[in-house]
């Protein structure tokens, strides 16, 4: 079979964009390379769902449209809106041609007939402002389109998506169906807020991305932060590992470990010690009460590394 | 032949509780076509990605992959997971004791034969095994009285089919040569191999009928009869119906944000634009959000039903409105955030630990809930109170219940107790009455299912 090799390209590829991925990871995505299929990509914040869309852009030098969820967000913010103004801008510049237009007309019904002779020129792809998801369909390269934190939005913008996601097209009333130009690599991530309608997962690859194990880890760290020194960075990421093992609140993610790394780095230390840690919790730890919970179990972290 | 494997196992996974349509049917058709079946780790992630669609699947989608198609524990495979440092956290699907699984296997590659076949000879025997095994259609087995009568047949359809083992002379009539003890060692080895085999493919089979009989039952039954072992079924059945509920209620909560268009203030303002309206107006109607407040008696009567509230409540999500919860025995304890910190199951766990199993008093927890939050209670609030209503003789909090009653939208009462029991000794039900919109009896699951049904639809 050809899959393995190419699945295995991917992940070199994927490594020299600075993005350590697993073979779950890479063989989703090669799966949704070959049967143009969305990615629905769910996790904890901070472990590289976002980060993935990045680095596929980068990876196929293609240009990576982005698209935040949030409540409220509708169509005319995210596929397209009419450009109202200039609609009416235009209006009253063609005012007067209009009189030229139905000069010799005589009678209502004669001028009607003439208007309807003419095309609807105010609703024409001309008018039309692109947003993100039409951007994406439009777009002569086959873009990365990202469309972030999905499960933000409203019930009725997952409706709004499937069109786009099954057929990579958009259905304009007043023009008629834009079908994509290049089929983009669709990538959703999710925080598993809330449960995704089984419509938008049906025509999706489902992808968990769950916190990595230290090997990997340490690979990630490796690969974001090179200066860090082998020891610092093993000690670095046991902690991490042990200290997602403790109930808290916000457990911290592999971007806290290479921000928390990149600290270290910056304060040139060559070791962890407690008061170090001590120093630096806030940089891990987003909620004082995590923070309150770890300082007394800091040198009992430490020292189970080996 | 290749898809026909496909199919059986999406049949399974259907059987198991993981939802298929007939579209990833199709695309996990497309997926074996383009990985093929000789990776078995990266069929695995493959099928995964379009198969299992959400997280609560994922651990049922490995394990009836493993089964199904119970992976050799191959040299090949375990350099393939070391090399490859998988962020997965469930290893890949191995089965230790490898050997076959229904008839699926003729298409995976298989280890060798072990025990009493040994290279080729025990390849060929596993392969007439399997043949065997469809012809005499081993996946229908259902329940375990059946194992006898199909072991029975799959060893006849064998012999049927190499005659050699059959007609093995008994020891007593020949002489114990070295061909007949092969032989004999042989056929005991297919025995065995055919009783594992019959049995694999009931535990697939059997499993899932039983859970489906199980549940169904499960929502009927009184909750206060059901033992431990259906009683920690419970959160997962929650779960299932919170979800069929919270999307029969999605449609009803959406509402316009934008609100209608204002014209009078629209026309005035296009004045000024000739006539065109370059402003429009709406006319936004600001939804204030309704709250709810659940007071949980946790005393060791009805701690159980007050569990299950708590997990239910918190499974709908956001279909119901903010939610604040309460438990007592004789204070009330808001617990609001210990649910949304933790997972559901280990934070109502934690609770009941915690402040559970003491003597209910409904006086000072009511007074005690008045006096904190009365304040907080107006016309967009609604109160359930879970609780048998008894007081064992003591105050009854009845007047601050009946403040409650005044201020709140909807005061609701869900009592365990059947009907006829209410008010019999200590109840004090008959007077809560006064002060409740309604009282009614939960006993069972499809009874809370529809009182929370009935309930969304009144907040909506």
């Amino acid at each position: 079979m050809t899959a393995k090799p190419a699945i295995d390209a991917l992940i070199t590829d994927l490594a020299n964009q600075g993005y350590i991925a697993s073979p779950a990871i890479a063989t989703t995505l090669f799966l949704a390379q070959q049967l143009a299929r969305p990615i629905l990509i769910e996790g904890p914040p901070g472990v590289g769902k976002t980060e993935l869309a990045n680095a596929c852009s980068a990876m196929l030098a293609a240009p990576l449209i982005r698209l935040q969820c949030y409540e409220g967000l509708d169509e005319s913010k995210a596929l397209y809106d009419w450009k109202y103004s200039k609609q009416l801008l235009y209006v009253q510049v063609l005012k007067e041609q209009l009189q030229e237009v139905l000069g010799g007309a005589s009678g209502l019904d004669a001028a009607v007939e003439r208007l309807h002779n003419f095309d609807d020129i105010f609703y024409s792809e001309r008018f039309l402002e692109p947003r993100p998801l039409l951007h994406a369909i439009q777009s002569e390269q086959a873009a990365v389109l990202l469309i972030d934190e999905i499960d933000k939005a409203d019930y009725e913008f997952e409706s709004l998506l499937l069109e786009i996601l099954a057929d990579f097209q958009v259905s304009i009333p007043e023009i008629g169906r834009l079908k994509a130009k290049a089929k983009p690599l669709v990538i959703l991530t999710s925080n598993n807020t809330r449960e995704l309608s089984d419509a938008l997962k049906r025509r999706c690859l489902h992808l968990y991305i769950p916190f990595p194990e230290s090997r990997l880890e340490a690979r990630i760290v490796h690969s974001r932060v090179p200066e860090v020194p082998d020891q610092l960075r093993e000690q670095l990421v046991n902690f991490v590992q042990q200290v997602r093992e403790m109930d808290l609140k916000k457990l911290p993610a592999i971007s806290e470990t290479i921000d928390w790394a990149r600290s270290l780095i910056l304060l040139h230390s060559q070791s962890l010690s407690t008061e170090l840690v001590t120093d630096t919790l806030n940089v891990l730890l987003k909620y004082e009460e995590d923070i309150e919970m770890v300082t007394p179990e800091i040198s009992r972290l430490l020292k189970g590394n080996p | 032949m290749a898809d026909d494997v496909l199919l059986r196992f999406i049949g399974h996974l259907r059987h198991h509780g993981i939802p298929v349509s007939p579209a990833e049917t199709l695309d996990a058709m497309r997926v074996t076509a383009s990985l093929g079946y000789d990776q078995p780790a990266l069929l695995f992630h493959g099928l995964q990605s379009c198969l299992a669609k959400s997280q609560a699947e994922q651990q049922p989608f490995a394990d009836c992959f493993a089964k199904f198609f119970a992976l050799p524990n191959t040299g090949q495979t375990a350099a393939h997971d070391d090399g490859d440092t998988s962020a997965q956290g469930e290893s890949t699907p191995k089965d230790a004791d490898g050997g076959q699984q229904g008839s699926a296997n003729t298409a995976v590659p298989n280890t060798a034969g072990r025990g009493g076949g040994a290279g080729s000879e025990g390849q060929r025997l596993q392969l007439a095994l399997m043949e065997a095994a469809s012809q005499i259609e081993l996946n229908q087995i259902r329940y375990p009285t059946q194992r006898n009568l199909y072991r029975r047949r799959l060893l006849q359809a064998l012999a049927k089919a190499q005659p050699g083992f059959a007609a093995l002379p008994s020891a007593a009539e020949a002489p114990e040569t070295q061909q007949s003890k092969w032989l004999s060692q042989q056929q005991s080895w297919l025995q065995t191999q055919a009783a594992a085999l019959v049995d694999r493919q009931l535990a697939l089979n059997n499993q899932a009928d039983l859970r489906e009989y199980r549940e169904a039952r499960m929502r009927d039954m009184a909750i206060g009869a059901m033992d431990a072992y259906h009683r920690n079924q419970l959160p997962e059945l929650i779960r299932k119906l919170a979800k069929k509920l919270a999307s029969r209620h999605r449609q009803h909560y959406r509402h316009s944000r934008q609100g209608r268009l204002n014209l009078g203030k629209t026309i005035k303002q296009s004045i000024a634009y000739d006539g065109i309206p370059f402003r429009r107006h709406w006319q936004s109607t600001r939804k204030t959000r309704s709250q709810l407040y659940v007071l949980c008696d946790i005393s060791g009567s009805v701690a159980t039903w007050s569990e299950l509230l708590l997990l239910f409540l918190h499974a709908l999500g956001d279909v119901i409105p903010k939610t604040r919860s309460f438990v007592f025995c004789d204070q009330s304890i808001e617990v609001t955030d210990t649910l949304q910190s933790r997972a559901l199951a280990q934070a109502v766990a934690e609770i009941f630990a915690e402040h559970g199993m003491g003597g209910s008093g409904y006086g000072t927890a009511i007074d005690g809930f008045f006096a904190n939050h009365g304040a907080d209670i107006n016309r967009h609030t609604t109160v359930i109170i879970l609780g048998d209503g008894r007081c064992n003789g003591a105050e009854t909090g009845l007047g601050s219940l009946r403040k409650i009653y005044q201020r709140a939208r909807l005061v609701l009462w869900f009592n365990p107790e059947a009907e006829s029991r209410w008010g019999s000794g200590d109840s004090e039900i008959p007077r809560f009455r006064s002060a409740c919109h309604h009282i009614a009896e939960c006993s069972s699951l499809r009874q809370l299912e529809r009182l929370l049904d009935e309930l969304l639809g009144i907040l909506h």
